[in-house]
């Protein structure tokens, strides 16, 4: 699979993540694959237009999340450990884009207790990501064509005014 | 000193908190959308407000262009997590006074907003 899509957002979450986090290394302990998730999302115009995805295993999250916010995050504490994922997702998306763009209210949902539980089946770029708070993913799901088309070209629009 | 802090994310807004603090300006009003701190923006005449660039509903430069009609001299930094060349023009076309890039350590927030306020209060 190509994950050209993806280089932006990879380079981005490090540029992000290395400013509280020892980013060159992992720590394979903090790995817990069937744990419930995290799942913050932001949909983007412009350049890369699409849905980025960022999941999360809890344990990463909250060590994420605490050392991005300069405090501890109670493990129970979903409001601000879901404040604090979606301000680090919103960021690794603005920083990946290259132009101007708009991007969506970050959505983050919580998947407490349902073990096994995971993304649909879209297809998308997806690849795994890891950091000394453990292992993270993050996918990118370009936008479909049919989107770009709403907002006519420039070259579209002096046609259709010609044509009146 | 007064401070302003618009933002939607809690974590940042306790992030700049903080930052303020620590530097002796304790004075300030925090809002989570653009519209509601216009709403507070005249009862606290704020010397200085922190707004995030990108806000649900009216934006930070939306923001700052209001609060400039208004005729306020406040020293503004927008906050963006994005660093292209035209993102910063379009700030300060609307009346900030400079722009930090998210992500920052509390030392960049702090050397940014000591250098913003000297920038705006001549010695």
């Amino acid at each position: 699979m190509d994950h050209a899509h993806l280089d932006p957002f990879i380079a981005s979450a490090e540029h992000v993540l290395a400013m509280r986090i020892d980013t060159s290394h992992h720590d394979p302990s903090h790995s817990i694959a069937t744990e419930p998730e995290l799942i913050a999302s932001v949909g983007m115009t412009g350049t890369t237009p699409g849905t980025l995805a960022a999941t999360f295993p809890r344990s990463t999250a909250l060590r994420i999340a605490g050392l991005f916010a300069g405090t501890t995050i109670a493990p129970d504490d979903d409001d601000t450990l879901a404040d604090a994922i979606a301000e680090i997702t919103d960021i690794i998306a603005g920083r990946a884009a290259t132009g101007p763009h708009h991007r969506t209210t970050p959505t983050v949902t919580i998947r407490r207790g349902l073990l096994g539980a995971s993304i649909p089946d879209h297809p998308v770029f997806r690849v795994a990501c890891c950091c000394a708070a453990g292992e993270f993913s993050l996918a990118f799901r370009p936008a479909p064509a049919e989107v770009s088309r709403i907002a006519p070209s420039p070259s579209e629009s002096a046609t259709a005014r010609h044509q009146r | 000193m007064r401070t302003m802090l618009i933002d939607d994310s809690r974590t940042m807004r306790n992030l700049h908190k903080g930052v303020l603090v620590q530097l002796g300006h304790p004075d300030i009003v925090e809002s989570a959308t653009a519209e509601e701190a216009l709403d507070l923006f005249d009862g606290f005449h704020p010397d200085l407000v922190l707004v995030d660039r990108s806000l649900p509903g009216m934006d930070g430069h939306a923001f700052v262009r209001a609060i400039r009609a208004r005729g306020s001299r406040a020293a503004v930094i927008v906050v963006s997590a994005e660093i292209h060349r035209r993102g910063i023009a379009d700030a300060i076309n609307a009346g900030a006074t400079t722009c930090i890039a998210k992500p920052f350590t509390p030392d960049i927030l702090a050397q940014c907003i000591a250098e913003t306020i000297d920038r705006v209060t001549p010695t």
